[in-house]
């Protein structure tokens, strides 16, 4: 008879888990770091500002987090020589409890991949993670996008909405410029959809090669030219020359860098074309449509999710329409 | 609540070694942000490099990720500097060992982009504080 295999595998690691000021962090992190951590991380206190942008306040005022991972076993004497020098340090605040909690083992290169599985969005636009199967309806379009360092997975909320309203929008043939492109999941959708030129912008320049690298495993870098910059600048905009203007306009920021942008946006939409915008709150909306307007947009409607929109607007016709 | 951000962390990890165990697993696990491709950039970045190099990680609500570098912990440059190896600050109010000023101006300006301070000066007597604090003297 074979042994049964082990229903439990011993923890390699062990976690010392200390609460303490802002500014004993780095103190606190090398006493961890003495005790035999081999790495150290430190959770700020952070403070989400409900403005609906990329950025946060650290918060002074509360503890921070200071995790370090030790190999097991951490033993008793271990943990009173780390007790110790904890106590030895010269601290701004004293310190919260330390805690010492085993790590379950896990598969961490694999394990976070169960929080993404293909993803339906709008009426036939589908993302698929690389390592998953999927058999498309011949209407839908599927874009392989594994998660990285750029925003868009098509997890959030606005690019949901986004990726709905290139379906309303995007025709076979026509041009379109994604400002704040990110992963560039949009300017993808936009090419899988039939625009024969993409350009996707975005002042973050490590996302120019991310864009790129999806792009090419989608097929479609052939039609996505990627580059830094933002209206302007990456492409110096010529806002009289209607043939550099694009069919469809799309920015999925944050409300502020919308507006700041908003007539640099509209003029680069062609006549009868498009602007899609978002990256921001409901609550956000009616100011954006009334922008969106005072900015030469019509026909302008509002595309709420549960917490963020999208708003759409044509810039009028040459002729009058 | 509405927003973009998910979570920040700094990861104190040695140069060009990251890897999928903890702490990169235990700290970006939960957050469900792609491990290898963060263990990948980081070790592509950081490989001409030494030391602790900590990073600055912010995870977005869509799991997307981005993160900068930081500046080495004062106390790694100071033991590096002091010729002090890892793990042997046992008797703290003993002297650890010493760094010359000009090995103390050189910390500094590494760790000013990280301080609350663009002044040198001020810079020095932070990590002359930090210094102190692990017994190491400056000569």
């Amino acid at each position: 008879m074979t042994p049964r295999p082990p229903t439990h595998s011993a923890s390699q690691w062990v976690e010392v888990i200390v609460l303490c000021d802002s500014a004993d962090t780095e103190l606190v992190a090398d006493a961890l770091r003495i005790a035999g951590a081999e790495g150290v991380a430190i959770e700020p206190a952070i403070l989400l500002d409900d403005d609906a942008d990329f950025t946060y306040t650290e918060r002074t005022d509360v503890p921070w987090t200071v995790r370090g991972t030790v190999p097991a076993p951490f033993d008793t004497a271990g943990r009173r020589a780390l007790r110790r020098h904890l106590t030895s340090l010269p601290l701004r605040a004293p310190l919260g409890r330390m805690r010492v909690v085993e790590v379950h083992p896990e598969q961490w290169s694999e394990a976070w991949k169960r929080f993404f599985g293909v993803l339906h969005l709008g009426q036939r636009t589908v993302i698929r993670p690389t390592w998953e199967k999927y058999r498309a309806r011949p209407d839908e379009i599927v874009i392989d996008l594994d998660p990285g360092t750029a925003f868009g997975t098509g997890q959030h909320e606005t690019t949901r909405l986004c990726l709905e309203a290139l379906e309303a929008v995007v025709t076979r043939g026509c041009t379109v410029l994604d400002v704040g492109a990110g992963s560039g999941i949009l300017a993808i959708a936009a090419a899988k959809h039939g625009a024969t030129r993409v350009r996707a912008i975005d002042l973050d320049a490590s996302t120019v090669a991310v864009v790129r690298e999806n792009a090419e495993r989608n097929g479609v870098s052939a039609r996505i030219t990627a580059a830094a910059g933002t209206l302007g600048d990456a492409w110096p905009w010529p806002r009289t020359s209607p043939i550099e203007c694009a069919d469809v306009v799309v920015a999925n920021i944050s409300s502020s860098a919308v507006r700041a942008m908003l007539s640099d946006i509209a003029a680069a939409v062609k006549p009868g074309g498009a602007a899609v915008l978002s990256g921001f709150l409901a609550v956000d909306a009616g100011t954006m449509v009334r922008a969106a307007r005072r900015a030469g947009l019509r026909h302008v409607t509002r595309h709420d999710g549960l917490e963020w929109s999208c708003v759409v607007g044509r810039r009028g016709s040459a002729s009058p329409d | 609540m509405a927003k973009k951000v998910r979570a920040v962390v700094t990861l104190q990890i040695p140069a060009g070694k990251a890897n999928p165990a903890p702490p990169v697993g235990t700290a970006l696990g939960p957050q469900g942000i792609n491990i290898m491709e963060f263990c990948k950039a980081y070790n592509e970045q950081t490989k001409a490099m030494e030391g602790v190099i900590p990073a600055r990680i912010t995870v977005f609500e869509d799991r997307s990720f981005n993160f900068i570098l930081k500046t080495p912990p004062a106390s790694d440059l100071l033991r590096r500097a002091a010729g002090i190896p890892k793990g042997s600050a046992k008797n703290l109010t003993q002297r650890a060992g010493s760094i010359t000023r000009a090995q103390l101006t050189e910390i500094a300006k590494i760790k000013l982009p990280d301080l609350n301070t663009d002044n040198l000066d001020d810079a020095m007597r932070i990590v002359e504080g930090s210094a102190r604090s692990m017994g190491i003297e400056v000569n």
